[in-house]
């Protein structure tokens, strides 16, 4: 019996000390930390925001349960773009691949194709992805199966941003008001008043009047503009696209931005509209919410004359065609690349921190991005949360939240070749109209009239000769 | 010596050289370990490792910071062209870099080259900015001309359209032209908190804007040693800025790059130092002469800042590269980074690159092998202890419950029932215990049995010299007749002490076999017979006694029957000599005795004739009457089968006894048998009687003289008897003797031969020689007993062998020597019944063939004579045929033997030579003799002729040939003849 009982004593000792070295159930070991990197396309305020989440991460949870994060900006979206495509393939002087990297649909798309993407939905409760925004969650569901590859941390929406230091004194002596800004025509209008408002402002010399608005997302205005009017131009079903470009909706999207521009009642000369507005070029926008971070606090006409400014944010103007609640859905989600499985359930566990309620209206605040839960994709939620956050962050949130809320998000599913048909939408028109602008400013300083210069390019025919290039440009996409 | 060792457990005697040899593995194993060094070289290698991949990572770093971005020389050479083309074109004057908006052109003209330059050397921004005053002077709230433009990932390729480029710095004009955005931050001017203030711009362009003797511009070139931000912007960089000096050595602006913390932190991954990214890069600056390191950038995945700023490193004194904290809890490897020239303004600032960790991630593996072979060897002596335990105990503990069980049946008196133990050895050894204890108990107790069964009564004690306690069985002392011993509480002492008293006591008799046998009287007067045997062995004493009684009593009553004849109940032979020895030793008991031995006459025809049983009854008679006739004390026995011996002693005369010898006598005499065919038949007993003291004194030798002088009467008359008579007794010794000595002679052919002389009556020359026998042994002296003897043991023949062989070759010899005269004649006496063999003859002719011719065989006178043995003799090869008739006239029939003879040569017998000159009768028979033999040619020899007379009368009667004393007497040497016989022969 003593006999049996040492064996057994023995038994336990060997096996105590074989199990010695496994544990419970993460994957992960406080000692010895796992490190992800995450690559973002952030600048600014917004990958200050996010540095400082990081820190914050790494000092506490991170810690604790044994993750290092680690956040790298590749400073803009196609540069990042470039690098987890080069790094995905393996191609020479790439870097290893990130755990977490931020993309659009598009990019996300091609890196799966790659096989390089966790369907991360293993690793969340059915409860946990309910609390997102539906359509964040749909985004990243490529093959329809319910599967998500992308993880939505923050979401923009365009909102018209504007200059209002300078457009109070316009709509004082003209008597604008914001609502004019509310549709198309009424923005159309409202700049044509403000060309000619600001002309009339140096007798002196004709045609100095002024643009009011500027675009920075022309694929956004001709996707939604189109959804608008009730035509989806890219219906994306199985990874095949099928195209919708109608030439009546093209009329109406030409006459919006091209006409106005080539008038100058638009405008786009510096890098971005924000650059414009900096420079005093134009006093209104359509651009990211997260953008708005980049609008200035002064204007400098001239390296010497400038003067402050406050910024108003309104909801972008509509296209009242059949359905105008279309809003665009914007920003890059997370992508979780394939790695350990340590990595993986790491990165997942950043990204549920990172976007628990008061964490992501942090970082929205900070950043001009909305949050992407329900729960906090809420006005008072924001408010309550405790953020400081300055009037002009405040207007975007407050516009930001009414737009998800007042309209349906839209995006286009990912599609190859989808980067480059947007593309298309980007350039197709407003290198057209900025190109053909100056022309019309060239016209303008030999002294023709307005009317005159611009003649040429407000025909039918220069209408059609675009719609039928951009027509067949996009046709190569279809399928 | 056995006694030293210590009394110890299998336990103990298992466990404790097992933990020694664990012991010693266990210290042989840390030595090695320890005095390797393996860990120490280990740690070294890691450091070693170390340091490598620092100077690598160093090289590269240099490699960047010299030869990519801080190589601006071509830009320069660009602007100072451009700045001074313009100067030259009057475009622009040096005033105008000071007013706002007076370096758009310039700027705008070189916004492509600083771009192309920007992404060329890699860095994460470019920045030029102009001044000509000297700082020092400057109020402080002037704003400057320039640009600063950043890539936000110089690393990767160049986006289209400057796409990642963003504006920090630049005029309004140049924003405008839409090629770059503007970043949150972006001004048209430089503030003087972002250029006067800031040492990228201060520091290069004050030391050169200061120095008289302006050096190459390039000399000028300052890394700040702090990182820095602009105002609006939140990226941290450190920037390589040089001044701008015209040909005149007008010092215009600064040119510099900046290297965002960013970038700096991709280039220098501390993670790669080691294991899960534990490793950190410390860039940092060591004021000349100091080993302070003072942190400029810090790549780490662990440190956070805030635990950085609370560092502090310094620099190895001892060691070249080795870097360790204050606190001791981090070391690392440093590598310089050399980019100032020497002696240039900055080369104050000692540059390093210093990897670094934690000690136990540096010293991970050697910590790792530590602890795993600490762990192995805790596991190992573990493993090794409950195993030497375990192993100890399961061997120990079946041979501890043998012992225990062997221990409680000790104490239960009982035989120890050994359980299994499940170990085979040990199992066989334990059941061969129990099966050899079992047969021990079996045949003890057949034994027991065997001794109760057969009644014999055993007893025994065992003793211990160097114990008090003794072993006795219970019934011991009983057996000895002793009843009151207290066995319980008897100690050895006590023991031997009534040993010895009873030794003394109690009457004893040894044993044949060494041991004793004692009598125990018993109350009723019988005896008890104990014998008592004791063994040493070593220390310890044996003894057993056993009650003999009944075999003592039954060996006694053998004895006894053996001593007696069982059919006469007469002593034996055995008895008799018993009893008799006995009173042989004491004469005072016998006084005059006497020794009759008695031989039953016709006990032989007795038994022939009537049977066994007849025999028997006879010889009983005889006994029970020879009993019956003696006195009481008389010692009567019967010797074996018809021989019977009787003592008489106690006499005091010799008459006495005979007295009683004749009253014996006479009762024999009586006795009268009915014989089965119903004659009557008397006993008769022939007697011999030797006496005690006058015979002898020795029983033996009256037992001859007795048997003696009763087989005298056996020979004689029977039924008689005879008193010893000594005579009687030695003469027939004496006889016996001769035999034997005859018998002796003819075997070892003790028998020399004489020769006597025979002489020619008419020369008185030497005619022969007489071989004559001379026997010399103690009582063998004259052929003529020498010849009964040969008669009565019928030995004649070899009488006639030897005679024959040995007188020829006696002969032979005395021939050789001449001794005798070569033409005489050999006289030799031959057996007239007798002669040799053919093959004897044979051999006597090849021996003899030389003398043989001169052979004369002398046949004395017998009985009867043979006529073919005559013939035969005759007819022997190589025989002259020359007979003598020897002693003629003495004995019968002479006259035929003559006639069956025909003798050469006859002898007269001595008895008609003695006194012849006296005797008539004998001359006339002596002149017949002489007649007849001359007739017939024979020649007649005389001899014995003693005297003169005698001589004379034979020569007087004519006889031919002359022998006897008187002429010469026989010798080995034969003589010549006397004076006076040739006198005589020569005077007739």
């Amino acid at each position: 019996m003593l006999r049996n009982r040492f064996t057994l004593l023995l038994g336990v000792g060997i096996l105590g000390v074989l199990l010695c070295g496994c544990g419970g159930k993460s994957p992960l070991d406080p000692k010895n930390p796992v490190t992800i990197r995450v690559w973002t396309y952030y600048n600014g305020d917004q990958l200050t925001a996010f540095d400082n989440l990081v820190e914050e991460f790494n000092d506490t949870v991170g810690e604790k349960e044994g993750i290092v994060v680690k956040s790298q900006s590749m400073g803009s979206v196609n540069d990042l773009e470039a690098n987890v495509l080069a790094a995905v393939k393996g191609e020479v002087g790439a870097e290893d691949v990130p755990s977490i990297f931020m993309a659009y649909s598009d990019t996300a798309y091609a890196v799966d194709q790659l096989g390089q993407v966790v369907d991360i939905k293993g690793y969340l409760s059915q409860e946990e992805i309910n609390s997102y925004i539906d359509s964040y969650i749909k985004e990243g569901d490529f093959s329809g199966a319910g599967e998500i590859k992308i993880f939505p941390t923050a979401k923009s929406q365009e909102v018209l941003v504007l200059n209002k230091t300078d457009w109070d004194v316009f709509a004082g002596k003209t008597g604008a008001s914001y609502e004019d800004l509310a549709d198309m025509d009424g923005l159309v209008e409202t700049a044509k008043l403000y060309y000619e408002w600001t002309d009339a402002q140096t007798p002196d010399v004709p045609n100095d009047g002024k643009a009011l608005f500027g675009r920075d997302a022309m694929a956004n205005y001709i996707l939604i503009g189109s959804m608008q009017m009730g035509e989806e131009l890219f219906e994306v079903s199985d990874g095949k696209m099928t195209l919708h470009f109608e030439k009546d909706v093209a009329r109406k999207l030409w006459d919006g931005y091209y006409v106005p521009f080539v008038k100058g009642y638009f405008a786009a000369t510096g890098r971005f509209r924000s650059d414009d507005i900096k420079t005093g070029n134009i006093i209104a926008y359509v651009g990211s919410s997260s953008g708005t971070s980049f609008f200035p606090k002064t204007v400098n006409l001239s390296d010497t004359e400038s003067h402050p400014i406050e910024m108003d944010v309104l909801p972008c103007p509509k296209f009242m065609g059949e359905t105008p609640d279309y809003a665009v859905q914007q920003g890059a989600g997370m992508v979780v690349t394939k790695g350990s499985d340590a990595e993986v359930y790491a990165s997942v566990q950043f990204l549920k921190w990172f976007t628990a309620d008061e964490r992501n209206i942090k970082f929205s605040v900070n950043s001009g991005y909305l949050p992407v839960t329900k729960t906090a994709n809420n006005k008072e939620a924001i408010l309550n949360s405790g953020v400081e956050m300055d009037d002009a962050r405040q207007k975007t949130l407050s516009v930001g939240v009414d737009t998800v809320n007042g309209n349906q998000m839209y995006t286009t599913k990912a599609f190859e070749g989808g980067a480059a048909a947007r593309n298309v939408l980007e350039y197709g028109m407003s290198d057209k109209a900025a190109a053909d602008r100056a022309v019309v400013v060239e016209r303008l300083a030999q002294g023709q009239s307005l009317d005159e210069a611009a003649a040429e390019f407000l025909s039918d025919a220069c209408f059609e000769a675009w719609y039928e290039e951009v027509l067949q440009q996009l046709q190569t996409f279809e399928n | 010596m056995a006694g030293q060792r210590k009394d110890r457990t299998i336990f103990r005697v298992l466990l404790v050289p097992l933990l020694s040899v664990l012991a010693i593995e266990m210290a042989l194993l840390i030595a090695s370990l320890a005095l390797g060094g393996v860990m120490t070289k280990l740690d070294q290698n890691a450091r070693d490792i170390l340091g490598q991949q620092v100077e690598n990572r160093g090289n590269y770093l240099l490699n960047d910071m010299t030869g990519k971005w801080s190589n601006l020389n071509l830009l320069v050479d660009h602007i100072d062209n451009a700045v001074e083309s313009k100067l030259s074109e009057g475009e622009m004057t040096l005033e105008s870099f000071q007013v706002n908006g007076g370096c758009s052109e310039l700027l705008e003209e070189l916004r492509p080259e600083l771009v192309d330059a920007m992404y060329n050397r890699q860095v994460s921004g470019i920045f030029l900015i102009f001044n000509t005053k000297d700082l020092d002077e400057m109020e402080g709230t002037e704003s400057l001309q320039g640009i600063y433009l950043r890539d936000l990932d110089p690393a990767s390729m160049p986006s289209a359209q400057y796409r990642d480029i963003l504006v920090e710095r630049a005029p309004v004009s140049v924003v405008r032209s839409g090629y770059m955005a503007t970043d949150t931050g972006w001004q048209p001017t430089f503030s003087a908190e972002d250029s006067v203030a800031q040492a990228f711009f201060s520091k290069p362009f004050q030391t050169a804007y200061e120095d008289e003797e302006k050096l190459n511009d390039k000399e000028y070139g300052y890394w700040t040693t702090e990182f820095y931000s602009l105002s609006g912007d939140n990226h941290r960089a450190i920037a390589y800025s040089m001044p701008l000096i015209l040909p005149d050595g007008t010092v215009y602006g600064v040119l510099g790059v900046e290297i965002l913390e960013d970038y700096l932190y991709s280039l220098l991954p501390g993670g790669e130092l080691m294991e899960m990214d534990q490793g950190s890069y410390l860039l940092a600056i060591a004021e000349k002469g100091s080993k302070e390191l003072k942190p400029v950038f810090l790549s780490s995945a662990t440190i956070t800042k805030g635990k950085m700023d609370g560092l502090q490193f310094f620099l190895d004194g001892e060691s070249e590269g080795s870097v360790s904290d204050a606190g001791g809890e981090y070391c690392g490897e440093a590598t310089p980074l050399v980019f100032y020239s020497r002696n240039a303004p900055f080369d104050s600032d000692k540059w390093y690159l210093v990897g670094f960790g934690r000690r136990e991630h540096l010293f991970a593996f050697s910590k790792q092998i530590q602890t795993v072979l600490g762990g192995s060897f805790v596991l190992t002596a573990l493993i090794g202890l409950v195993g030497i335990l375990l192993v100890s105990y399961r061997l120990s503990k079946p041979i501890r419950m043998l012992s225990e069980e062997v221990e409680k049946a000790k104490m239960n008196n009982v035989f120890p029932e050994l359980p299994d133990t499940g170990i085979r050895e040990i199992d066989q050894f334990s059941h061969a215990i129990e099966h050899l204890e079992q047969e021990v108990m079996e045949s003890s107790t057949r034994f027991m049995q065997i001794i109760s069964m057969a009644s014999v009564d055993l007893a025994g004690y065992e003793l211990w010299d160097d114990s008090d306690s003794v072993f006795v069985t219970s019934n011991y002392f009983p057996l000895l007749g002793v009843e009151d011993m207290d066995l319980d509480h008897l100690t050895a002492e006590v023991f031997l002490a009534k040993q010895e008293e009873l030794r003394q006591s109690l009457k004893s008799t040894p044993a044949e076999d060494g041991s004793s046998v004692y009598a125990i009287p018993l109350p009723q007067g019988d005896t008890r017979y104990i014998r008592a045997e004791s063994t040493r062995n070593g220390k310890r004493l044996v003894g057993v006694i056993e009650d003999v009684t009944t075999s003592t009593l039954e060996k006694k009553r053998i004895e006894r029957e053996r001593d007696c004849d069982g059919l006469t109940k007469l002593y034996g032979r055995r008895g008799f000599r018993r009893e008799a020895d006995e009173m042989f030793l004491r004469p005072d008991l016998l006084k005059q005795a006497a020794l009759l031995m008695i031989d039953l006459d016709n006990l032989k025809t007795t038994n022939d004739r009537f049977g066994h049983n007849f025999g028997d009854l006879y010889i009983q008679t005889a006994g029970k009457c020879f009993l019956e006739n003696t006195p009481d004390n008389t010692i009567c026995a019967r010797m074996a089968g018809d021989e019977f011996l009787v003592l008489f002693y106690g006499y005091n005369e010799q008459e006495e006894i005979r007295q009683d010898l004749q009253s014996l006598y006479r009762a024999i005499g009586e006795v009268n048998f009915v014989l089965p065919n119903g004659d009557n038949m008397g006993l008769s007993a022939s007697g011999g009687v030797a006496w005690y003291p006058q015979d002898s004194g020795d029983l033996s030798e009256l037992m001859k003289y007795a048997d003696f002088a009763m087989y005298q009467v056996k020979r004689s008359a029977k039924g008689q008897l005879k008193e010893f008579n000594l005579e009687a007794y030695q003469e027939k010794m004496r006889q016996n003797q001769s035999r034997l000595e005859f018998h002796q002679m003819l075997e070892n052919k003790q028998v020399s031969y004489h020769f006597q002389p025979i002489f020619d009556a008419g020369t008185g020359e030497v005619y022969a020689y007489e071989a004559l026998m001379r026997v010399d042994l103690p009582t063998l002296r004259s052929p003529e007993t020498v010849l009964q003897i040969a008669k009565e043991e019928d030995c004649m023949h070899d009488i006639e062998y030897m005679t024959m062989f040995c007188a020829s070759r006696d002969y032979q010899k005395l021939l050789e020597r001449c001794e005798v005269a070569d033409h005489a004649f050999l006289f030799i006496n031959s057996i007239a019944n007798e002669r040799m063999t053919l093959e004897e003859e044979q051999e006597f002719h090849e021996q003899f063939a030389q003398i043989q011719p001169k052979i004369v065989v002398e046949i004395t006178e017998a009985e009867h004579m043979d006529p073919d043995m005559v013939r035969q003799k005759r007819d022997a090869v190589g025989f002259s045929g020359n007979f003598a008739l020897d002693d003629y006239g003495s004995g019968y029939n002479s006259e035929i033997n003559l006639l069956e003879l025909e003798p050469k040569y006859v002898k007269v017998d001595i008895t008609i030579v003695r006194d012849i000159d006296k005797d008539r009768n004998k001359q006339h028979i002596v002149e017949n003799i002489v007649h007849y033999a001359h007739e017939r040619e024979m020649k007649v020899i005389v001899e014995g002729l003693e005297t003169e007379a005698e001589l004379q009368k034979s020569l007087e009667l004519g006889v031919d040939l002359l022998q006897g004393y008187f002429l010469a007497r026989p010798g080995a040497v034969p003589p010549a003849i006397s004076d006076e016989a040739k006198r005589v022969i020569q005077e007739q």
